[in-house]
C-alpha cells in the first residue's frame, strides 16, 4: 500500500500535552503525553487504546473543545495557538470538524434535522438563507438520506442509531473542512451496521480528499480503515506504524497483548491463552519508568529507569520499548 | 436495570416535544393540580361577577356564621368573607406566581451559569446558593420584612423570590452539568455556536420540565411565606389576600368569637392552592424523570398448564413457546416470540443478534426475572422439570441463585455501594442456608481466588474497585452455590478487551470444571463464536437460527447469520471491502405475517416468503434454520394472536 | 476528613455572612437607622432604651463603618446583643437565655419525631405501591405540606382547647407548678407541649414521606436492586440493609437543606400558643419593634439550624463510604 502524503499534512502533532487539574491536588492528571504524530493528505490514522488511554482526550485537544497544555498542533502547515479563541477559533472550525461517538447523544433530539445541518452551513457562510434548504438536502443525500427534504423535516427520535450518524457525519461535512476527528463513530451502533457507517467514511474520504483521525478501542475496524495505526496506553503513544504492520505483526509488548486478547473466530475458534497480570494503572499513580512495565512479560530492571524512547522497527514503523533500544540489543542478544 | 435495553424506541423523548402545558396535562397528577389552579384564577379575575360585595367594606353586621346572603359569614368588621376569599385569591396567586417566577429566573441563571461556565464562577455561584441554602429562610424574611415594613406587595415579591431561588439553583446546577457534558452541546461548539446560543437554544429547553416542576415548587413556598408573613402582620394588612384574612382572623380573636370560618376558609385556600402546585410539580418531575415509576416487585405467576410437563429430553432448562414483551401505553410489544429451546447440561449457549432484537428479554423471561413493563405472555421455562414461569414468590426465591445465578450487564451499578462487599458475597449464601460464620468467610475467600481477586477486596466497599474487579465479585457471587445455569448478559462489553478476555477465560475454565450451563448473551459475535458450544441466531423476537458456534461460523444457512458473520472485518488476511446489512428490523409492535427478514434480505422469494413464515426446523443434524430456501416447513398459525392471555 | 473540614468552613462562613447581613440590614434603611427607629416609636422610647439601641448597633462609638463592624463582631462573639427595648432593660442575651431551652426541645423533638415518622410512610408508600393505603398517602402528604403550620395549630386550638377543654390554650407551664423537672412540672409541661408538637409533627411529616417516597422509588429501580431480588434474599433484607440505607442518604441531605423551612414554620407556631420560645418572642418583637431582640434571634436560629445541617452532614459521612473517601458530594 502507498502512503498518499503530499509535502504539507494535513494535522502534525509535536509533544502535545494535557495536564487536567483535578480538585485541589497539587500535581493533575496528564491524560495526553509528548504526543507527536502526523496525518497526511487525504490519509486516515486510527488512534487504538483502552478506555483511558487518551486517545479521545487527543481529539478534543485537536478540536479546541479543551486547550492543550503545551506542545504544538499544526493544521495544514498553520501553527494553531493553544489558547485559541473568539474569530480565529471560529474559523478553525470551519477546517476541522468532529464525528461523535454516541449518535444518540450527539443530536439535540428538540431540533429537525433542517436545523441541525443548517446551523454550520449559516454560521461559516458556507450557504446563505436562500440556499440553506437546497444544501442542506444536498448534504443529507450524499450521506445516504435521500430524498433530503423528506429527512430535512424530520427530528432525530424518528431515525434509527445508523440514521443519526449518518446525520452526524453530514454535520460534520457541511462546513468543507479537510480534517476530519472521528471519536469512535462505530461503537455505539449494531454490528450489522457498523461496516456501513465505516464504507460511508471511506467513500467520503475518497471523494473529498478527506484527512482523518480515527478513534477506536477496536483492532479489527482500525484495520479496516486506516492507513496507518497509532496504539496508546496510559496517554503515550507505544507503537506507531502502517495499519497492516502494527496490526498484523505488532512489536511492542503491549500491542501484541491487545492484538491476542482480541477474539478472532477466522483463527481457530479457540483462543490462545492470555498471559497479563493486572490492569491499566491509574492515571495519577503511573510506575517511573515504562508504564506498561507492571504487566509485561519482558519486564526488567531496565524498564523502570526512564521512559523508553521511540525506536524504529521497520519502514515507518516506530515502538516505544527498549527492548528495540539499539544500543540494548546487541549485549541483549547475546544472552539466553 | 439496564436490561431494558429491548425496549422499543430506546430514545423516546417525545415528551420533550410537548410544550410544558402539555407537560402538566400528561399526568394525573398535574392534571388535578391544573384544574384546582386554573379554577382559582378564574374566580378570582371574574370575582365582580360572582359577588356583589366589596371584600375591604364593612358593611354587614359583625361575625354573622354562614347562610344565605354570606356563604361564609361575616369578619368581625362586617365584611364578606366569601367575597374576600374571592378578592384574596388575585393577590395570592400574583404573589404566588410572581414571586415563584422571579426566583426560578434566579436559580435558572445561576445554576446554569455555574454549570456552564465551571471554574471560578462556578465556585462562587455554589458558594452563594449554599449559603442561601441554608440559612432558615423565614426568620430571615421576617427580620427583612420587619425593615420594609409597609413597603407594599412588591417587596414582598421580590423578598420571597431572593429567598426561594437556591434550591432550584442547586437542581439545575446538577442536570446542566451534566447536559453540558452531552455530545450535542460539544458539537453546538464544534459548528461555531455562541456560548448565548448553546446556552439557550440548546441547553435550556432540554431543562424545560425541570424548570417547570422548579417554578412550581418555589410557587408553593412563595405562597405559605406570604401567608406567614402576612399572619405575623408583617407586609401591607389593609391589602386582602388570604393571608392578611389570617391575620385578621387572629387579630380580632375569631376563634374565640366562635367564628371558625374566618379561619377555616382562607387556610384551607392556601393548602389548596399550595397542593395544586406541589402536584403540578410532582407530575411534572414524573414524566420528565421516567425513572421514578413503575416497578413492580416479582412478576405474576402464569396460570398453570394441564397435563403433567414431560421432560424426557434432558435438557437443564426447557424453553418451549415461550412469548415475552412489553406492556406499553400503545399496547402490547412482542420482543420474544414463541421461541423454543433446550439447554444441556453443562453447555456453553450464545445468543445473538442486533440490539432490541429480543435476546435480553428471552433470558430474562425465561428465568423470570422480566420486571414490570415487561410481561410473559405465554409458555413454559421448565429448569429441572419445574415451570419458573409457573411458582409462587416463595418457591421462586428458594431456588433462585441456589439453582440458577445470572451476571447483569454494566456490573458498575449492580453491587449496593453503600455495604461491604463481604456482606454481599455472604448474604446470598445465608438466604440459602448456609448460616455458619466460618463456611461463609471460607467459601468467600475460595470464591475470590477462582476468579482471581485479592481476599482483602472482601472488606472493601464497591467504589474502592475498578469496574474490572466490580465484575469478577459479581461472578464470584454468581458461582457461589455451584448453580447449574448461569445467565450472562453482556457480562464483559464495558470493559476493557483484555480485562475481558482475562474475565472469560476465568468463566470458561470454572465452567468446565463445575459442568455449568452458560447463557451467553452479547452483542460481539467474534467473541460468541469463540466461547459457544451452540449459538442462536435471533431476528425480531425470534430464533431464525440454531447450530454449534462452528457450523453458525462456517456453514451459515440463513442469509441473515450469512451477512452477520461476515459483518465484521477481520484481524488477518486480506484488506477487502465488506459489507453491512442494509435496512432496519422490522418494530416489535408489528405482527408479521412472513418472514421477518424479508425487507433485508437479498434472496428472498417473493410471494412467498412475505405471505407465509418459515418455521425453525432441522435440516441438518443439531442444526435448525427457518427460511424457505432450506425448508418448506410453514410456521402455521401460531403468530396471528395478538391478544395472548396477558397475565400481569 | 477534608470533607468534614470543607464542611465545618461552609458552617463558619455561612455564620459570619449572617451576621454581617444582620450588621449590614439596619445601615440599607434609608436616613439614620436609630433616628428612623424612634420616629417609628412616636416617642414612646426612652432615652435609656434609645441609647441602647445606638450601643446595639455599634453606632455609639462614631468610629468608621469598619470599626464599627468589628466592634459589632466581637460583641456578638462575646454573646453580647445588647438591650431588648420592649423587655428593657434586660439584656438580650437574657431573654433569648430564657426563650432558647423551649425551643429547642419542643422543635428538636417534634422535627426528629415528625421526620421519622414521615420517612417511615414514605417508605410504607412506596414499598406496597399498589395497595390503597399505600397510594392515598402521596396526595394526602402534598396537601398536608401545603397546609400553613399556624393555620393547622389554629385549628387544634379551636377544637381541642377551646371547644372541648382538653388541653391548655396557651404557654408553657401551668402557674405555679413548683420547681423545675417534678412529676407535677412534667405532667404539665408535656399536656402544654402537645398541641403545638403534634402540629409540628403532623404538618412537616408530609414533606418528608414525599422525600422518602421519591428517593426509595429510585432506589427500587436500581440495578443492585434487581440483583437483590434475582440473589433470593428475603423481602426483609432487600428492605433493611439494600433499600433502606440507600434512600436514607437523600433523605438526610434534604433534612439538612429543608431544616431551615421546617423551623420557620415551626416558630409560627409558637405565637399561635402563646408558647414563650425564640419564635413567639420573635412575633413579639416584630410587634413591638424590638429589632436587637429581633436580629440575635435571627442569629440564634440561624446558628442552630447550621450547626444541626453540620451534625447531619458528619451523619452522612458515618452512612456513606464513598463520602468517607471523598468520592462523592
Amino acid at each position: 500500500m502507498t502512503l498518499p502524503r503530499e509535502s504539507v499534512p494535513a494535522l502534525q502533532l509535536e509533544n502535545l500535552t494535557k495536564v487536567f487539574q483535578v480538585g485541589r491536588a497539587s500535581h493533575g492528571i496528564t491524560a495526553v503525553n509528548s504526543v507527536s504524530l502526523t496525518i497526511g493528505r487525504g490519509e486516515v490514522l486510527a488512534l487504538v487504546g483502552e478506555s483511558g488511554s487518551g486517545k479521545s482526550t487527543i481529539a478534543r485537544l485537536i478540536a479546541h473543545l479543551h486547550n492543550p497544555t503545551s506542545g504544538k498542533v499544526t493544521i495544514n502547515g498553520r501553527l494553531i495557538p493553544n489558547d485559541l479563541r473568539g474569530a480565529a477559533l471560529n474559523t478553525f472550525r470551519k477546517d476541522v470538524q468532529m464525528i461523535f461517538q454516541d449518535p444518540y447523544g450527539s443530536l439535540n433530539g428538540l431540533n429537525t434535522l433542517e436545523y441541525i445541518l443548517s446551523r454550520p452551513l449559516l454560521i461559516h457562510k458556507v450557504a446563505t438563507r436562500q440556499s440553506v434548504h437546497a444544501q442542506v438536502c444536498a448534504l443529507l443525500e450524499r450521506v445516504g438520506l435521500a430524498p433530503g427534504a423528506v429527512w430535512a423535516a424530520k427530528k432525530p427520535h424518528e431515525l434509527s442509531g445508523g440514521q443519526r450518524q449518518r446525520v452526524v457525519i453530514a454535520r460534520a461535512l457541511a462546513t468543507q473542512p479537510n480534517l476530519i476527528l472521528a471519536d469512535e463513530p462505530t461503537s455505539a451502533l449494531d454490528v450489522s451496521i457498523r461496516l456501513d457507517i465505516m464504507n460511508l467514511l471511506l467513500d467520503l474520504k475518497e471523494q473529498e480528499q478527506l484527512s482523518m483521525l480515527f478513534i477506536t478501542h477496536d483492532l479489527s475496524g482500525a484495520r479496516y480503515m486506516a492507513d496507518r495505526v497509532a496504539v496508546m496506553y496510559t496517554g503515550y503513544i507505544v507503537e506507531i506504524g502502517p495499519a497492516q504492520q502494527v496490526i498484523d505483526h505488532p512489536q511492542m509488548p503491549y500491542t501484541q497483548l491487545l492484538r491476542a486478547a482480541v477474539p478472532k473466530p477466522e483463527e481457530g475458534r479457540h483462543a490462545e491463552a492470555v498471559e497479563a497480570r493486572g490492569e491499566v494503572p491509574d492515571l495519577t499513580n503511573l510506575p517511573p519508568g515504562c508504564p506498561f512495565e507492571p504487566r509485561c512479560p519482558h519486564a526488567r530492571a531496565a524498564c523502570r529507569e526512564a521512559l523508553p524512547g521511540m525506536y524504529e522497527v521497520g519502514p515507518d514503523h516506530f515502538v516505544r520499548c527498549i527492548l528495540f533500544d539499539p544500543a540494548l540489543i546487541a549485549p541483549l542478544s547475546m544472552s539466553p | 436495570m439496564t436490561t431494558t435495553a429491548a425496549t422499543p424506541a430506546p430514545a423516546s423523548r417525545n415528551w420533550l416535544r410537548d410544550s410544558v402545558i402539555g407537560l402538566m396535562w400528561r399526568s394525573p397528577q398535574g392534571r388535578v393540580g391544573l384544574i384546582i389552579l386554573l379554577t382559582m384564577f378564574f374566580l378570582g379575575l371574574f370575582a365582580p361577577l360572582i359577588t356583589p360585595y366589596d371584600p375591604s367594606v364593612g358593611a354587614f353586621a359583625t361575625n354573622l356564621p354562614p347562610g344565605a346572603g354570606h356563604p361564609l359569614g361575616t369578619t368581625a368588621l362586617g365584611q364578606d368573607i366569601f367575597a374576600q376569599l374571592l378578592y384574596g385569591a388575585r393577590l395570592t396567586l400574583l404573589i404566588g406566581l410572581a414571586s415563584g417566577a422571579i426566583s426560578t429566573l434566579i436559580g435558572t441563571t445561576m445554576g446554569l451559569t455555574a454549570a456552564y461556565f465551571g471554574g471560578r464562577i462556578g465556585a462562587v455561584i455554589n458558594l452563594i446558593t449554599n449559603v442561601v441554602l441554608v440559612v432558615p429562610g423565614l426568620p430571615m424574611l421576617i427580620v427583612v420584612s420587619a425593615f420594609l415594613r409597609g413597603t407594599g406587595v412588591l417587596s414582598i415579591i421580590l423578598v420571597i423570590a431572593l429567598t426561594g431561588w437556591p434550591w432550584g439553583a442547586r437542581v439545575l446546577r446538577s442536570q446542566a452539568l451534566t447536559l453540558r457534558e452531552r455530545d450535542f452541546v460539544h458539537a453546538a461548539t464544534m459548528s461555531g455556536e455562541s456560548h448565548v446560543r448553546i446556552v439557550f437554544k440548546e441547553m435550556l429547553p432540554n431543562l424545560a420540565g425541570i424548570i417547570a416542576a422548579n417554578f412550581f415548587s418555589t410557587a408553593l413556598y412563595a405562597v405559605l411565606s406570604e401567608a406567614s408573613l402576612s399572619f405575623l402582620g408583617i407586609g401591607d394588612v389593609s391589602k386582602v389576600t388570604w393571608g392578611t384574612m389570617l391575620y385578621w382572623a387572629q387579630a380580632k380573636q375569631a376563634l374565640l368569637q366562635g367564628s371558625w370560618w374566618w379561619v377555616a376558609a382562607p387556610g384551607l385556600g392556601i393548602a389548596l392552592l399550595g397542593t395544586a402546585f406541589a402536584l403540578l410539580n410532582f407530575g411534572i418531575d414524573e414524566i420528565s424523570n421516567p425513572k421514578s415509576g413503575h416497578r413492580t416487585k416479582a412478576p405474576k405467576a402464569l396460570d398453570p398448564v394441564d397435563g403433567t410437563p414431560v421432560n424426557g429430553n434432558g435438557a437443564l432448562l426447557s424453553i418451549t413457546n415461550l412469548n415475552a414483551g412489553y406492556s406499553t401505553p400503545e399496547g402490547n410489544v412482542r420482543a420474544v416470540r414463541d421461541v423454543t429451546l433446550d439447554i444441556a447440561p453443562g453447555e456453553f449457549v450464545g445468543l445473538a443478534g442486533e440490539s432490541g432484537c429480543g435476546k435480553s428479554t428471552l433470558a430474562f423471561a425465561a428465568t423470570r426475572l422480566l420486571e414490570s413493563p415487561g410481561v410473559v405472555f405465554s409458555g413454559q421455562s421448565r429448569l429441572n422439570g419445574k415451570d419458573l414461569l409457573r411458582m409462587n414468590a416463595e418457591e421462586l426465591r428458594q431456588i433462585r441463585w441456589k439453582e440458577y445465578s445470572l451476571v447483569f450487564q454494566a456490573s458498575m451499578n449492580v453491587l449496593n455501594p453503600v455495604i461491604k462487599i463481604r456482606e454481599q458475597v455472604y448474604d446470598a449464601m445465608q438466604a440459602h442456608g448456609v448460616k455458619d460464620a466460618a463456611t461463609l468467610d471460607r467459601r468467600a475467600r475460595e470464591l475470590f481466588e477462582l476468579v482471581g481477586i485479592r481476599e482483602s477486596y472482601l472488606d472493601a466497599y464497591p467504589h474502592q474497585l475498578s469496574g474490572g474487579m466490580k465484575q469478577r465479585v459479581v461472578i464470584a457471587i454468581a458461582l457461589a452455590l455451584e448453580p447449574k445455569l448461569v445467565v450472562m448478559d453482556e457480562p464483559t462489553t464495558a470493559l476493557d478487551v483484555v480485562v475481558q478476555r482475562q474475565i472469560l477465560q476465568e468463566i470458561n475454565d470454572v465452567r468446565r470444571r463445575l459442568n455449568i450451563s452458560i447463557i451467553f448473551i452479547t452483542h460481539d459475535l467474534s467473541l460468541l463464536v469463540e466461547m459457544s458450544d451452540r449459538m442462536a441466531i435471533m431476528y425480531a423476537g425470534e430464533i431464525v437460527e440454531l447450530a454449534s458456534a462452528d457450523d453458525i461460523y462456517m456453514r451459515p444457512k440463513h442469509p441473515y447469520t450469512q451477512k452477520l458473520m461476515t459483518a465484521f472485518p477481520p484481524l488477518s488476511g486480506d484488506r477487502e471491502r465488506r459489507e453491512g446489512i442494509p435496512g432496519r428490523p422490522p418494530s416489535l409492535s408489528l405482527e408479521l405475517s412472513g418472514c421477518p427478514f424479508f425487507d433485508r434480505c437479498s434472496l428472498r422469494i417473493e410471494g412467498k416468503c412475505d405471505t407465509q413464515k418459515p418455521a425453525l426446523v432441522q435440516v441438518e443434524v443439531g442444526h435448525q434454520v427457518a427460511c424457505f430456501l432450506h425448508s418448506g416447513a410453514v410456521d402455521a398459525g401460531k403468530t396471528l394472536n395478538p391478544d395472548l392471555g396477558v397475565n400481569a | 476528613m477534608i470533607y468534614i473540614l470543607k464542611r465545618l468552613g461552609l458552617l463558619l462562613f455561612t455564620l459570619w455572612i449572617a451576621a454581617t447581613f444582620n450588621f449590614i440590614l439596619p445601615r440599607l434603611v434609608p436616613g439614620d437607622p436609630v433616628g428612623a427607629m424612634m420616629a417609628r416609636y412616636q416617642g414612646q422610647m426612652t432615652p435609656e432604651a434609645a441609647e441602647a439601641l445606638k450601643k446595639a448597633y455599634g453606632l455609639d462609638n462614631l468610629g468608621s463603618p469598619l470599626q464599627e463592624y468589628f466592634h459589632y463582631l466581637v460583641n456578638i462573639l462575646h454573646g453580647d446583643f445588647g438591650r431588648s427595648v420592649s423587655h428593657f432593660p434586660s439584656p438580650v442575651s437574657e431573654v433569648i437565655g430564657n426563650a432558647a431551652p423551649w425551643t429547642i426541645g419542643l422543635i428538636g423533638v417534634t422535627t426528629i419525631l415528625s421526620f421519622l415518622i414521615g420517612s417511615l410512610l414514605g417508605l410504607f408508600s412506596a414499598w406496597r405501591k399498589g395497595t390503597f393505603i399505600a397510594d392515598i398517602l402521596p396526595p394526602l402528604a402534598l396537601f398536608i405540606n401545603a397546609m400553613p403550620y399556624f393555620w393547622f395549630a389554629q385549628l387544634l386550638v379551636y377544637f381541642f382547647a377551646l371547644k372541648r377543654d382538653w388541653f391548655p390554650l396557651s404557654g408553657n407551664l401551668d402557674a405555679f407548678v413548683g420547681d423545675a423537672w417534678t412529676p407535677k412540672w412534667i405532667a404539665s409541661m408535656l399536656q402544654h407541649a402537645l398541641l403545638p408538637g403534634l402540629t409540628i409533627v403532623v404538618t412537616a411529616a408530609g414533606g418528608w414521606l414525599i422525600t422518602m417516597r421519591n428517593n426509595v422509588m429510585s432506589v427500587l429501580s436500581e440495578d443492585y436492586l434487581a440483583f437483590a431480588r434475582a440473589k433470593g434474599l428475603s423481602e426483609g433484607r432487600i428492605l433493611n440493609r439494600y433499600v433502606l440505607k440507600n434512600a436514607m442518604l437523600p433523605s438526610l441531605t434534604a433534612f439538612g437543606m429543608a431544616l431551615g423551612f421546617v423551623v420557620g414554620g415551626a416558630i409560627l407556631v409558637e405565637t399561635v400558643f402563646s408558647y414563650p420560645g425564640l419564635g413567639f418572642y420573635l412575633y413579639t418583637a416584630v410587634n413591638a419593634l424590638d429589632y436587637p431582640l429581633m436580629q440575635a434571634i435571627f442569629l440564634m436560629i440561624a446558628t442552630s439550624v447550621l450547626v444541626a445541617n453540620f451534625i447531619v452532614d458528619l451523619l452522612y459521612a458515618v452512612i456513606d463510604p464513598r463520602v468517607r473517601d471523598g468520592k462523592a458530594r
